[in-house]
């Protein structure tokens, strides 16, 4: 093994991450090697004061600090809805894109449906005819108001 | 109920405005964001109390976002570091690369030599190791010193760091690899003086 790479050994190691094998053959080079010796023994005494922080106390009070950035920020007014990741917002959207895009075409098709049946004359007449029998009309007393207005009409 | 699957319901929780939810996370992992971030502001008390409050307020606003493909821990150290690191960049705190340049205030780029200048070490000669230490830390880039930060203080393996920054576990190692070998080559000139 060379310098180089029982140097990235050693990083490993001090990292707790060298496995039993590779340590073995760090180890063999170790016992060679004066430089790569010094290397490992400052690096562990580097590492060992990194070891050892300061813990900080939590400030008192300190939820209350965040509440009261919370409702600073305005956040707390939006409903929970409204808080909802960008990928359901993003679902919901399209769904409802989708929604409104069936609506439409639906419309269009009904409507193209409706409209040529209401164009359609015969049809019409079909319709009016088994609705309402025009006949009924003839046999009006003279001088009703429907006799004088089928005669208005100039029908009778 | 393991921790995450309690956290994960937690996270329901604040995601639909439960604030006694967020109580309950905040006291599990306060105390844990504050030391990190302290690590991270040059042990700014202040600082790192006012930036672990803008995490739990990110945490709030984006708990929905949450889709459970890492540990909760883990996404909140993630949002955590995130905004150490935006901190630095808005303080303006310069920032070291490996090769010896040094981003300045200004925003030029000026040489800086990685060993101390005698006048800048004079003022470090009567502070502990422990100081010496740290100090030199301020000069690896982010990404390095959050690496080391987590491994070190934080106790993390290489997979957990991996999934907190987002890298790959030999990116990860190749990160440590580095910020050691920077640190060694800062602290060494101590080391001949006799003050390490």
């Amino acid at each position: 093994m060379d310098c180089k790479s029982a140097k990235k050994l050693i990083s490993l190691k001090a990292d707790n991450e060298l496995g039993a094998d590779r340590l073995e053959e760090l180890n063999a080079h170790l016992d060679s090697c004066p430089e790569c010796r010094e290397e490992i023994e400052f690096t562990s005494a580097i590492l060992k004061e990194l070891a050892v922080p300061e813990v900080l106390e939590t400030p008192p009070y300190f939820f209350n600090k965040i509440k009261a950035k919370i409702s600073a920020e305005g956040a707390e007014t939006v409903p929970g809805i409204f808080r909802l990741g960008f990928r359901t917002a993003f679902a919901g959207a399209a769904f409802s894109f989708l929604i409104i895009g069936f609506s439409l075409l639906a419309g269009v098709l009904l409507g193209n449906t409706y409209w040529t049946q209401a164009n359609d004359e015969s049809a019409f007449s079909k319709e009016t005819e088994s609705t309402l029998n025009l006949q009924t009309l003839e046999a009006l007393p003279e001088n009703s108001f429907g006799s004088l207005y089928s005669e208005y009409l100039g029908g009778a | 109920m393991s921790d995450n699957s309690r956290d994960k319901t937690l996270l329901e929780n604040i995601s639909r405005g439960d604030e006694s939810a967020l109580e309950e996370l905040v006291s599990g992992f306060q105390s844990r964001i504050i030391n990190l971030l302290y690590r991270y502001t040059r042990r700014s008390r202040q600082d790192a109390e006012e930036l672990a409050q803008d995490v739990f307020v990110r945490v709030w606003n984006s708990a929905g976002s949450f889709r459970g493909g890492s540990a909760v821990s883990t996404w909140i150290y993630r949002i955590a570091i995130n905004l150490a690191i935006n901190h630095t960049k808005k303080k303006k705190l310069p920032v070291f690369s490996t090769d010896g340049y040094m981003a300045s205030q200004a925003g030029g780029i000026r040489r800086e030599f990685a060993v101390q200048e005698p006048s800048q070490q004079e003022t470090l000669i009567n502070k502990d190791r422990k100081e010496i230490i740290e100090h030199s830390m301020e000069k690896l880039p982010p990404s390095q010193k959050t690496a080391l930060i987590l491994s070190r203080y934080e106790g993390r393996s290489y997979s957990e760091i991996s999934g907190i920054m987002k890298v790959s576990i030999p990116a990860v190692e190749s990160l440590l690899f580095k910020a050691k070998r920077k640190l060694r080559t800062v602290l060494l000139p101590y080391r001949e003086k006799g003050m390490l």
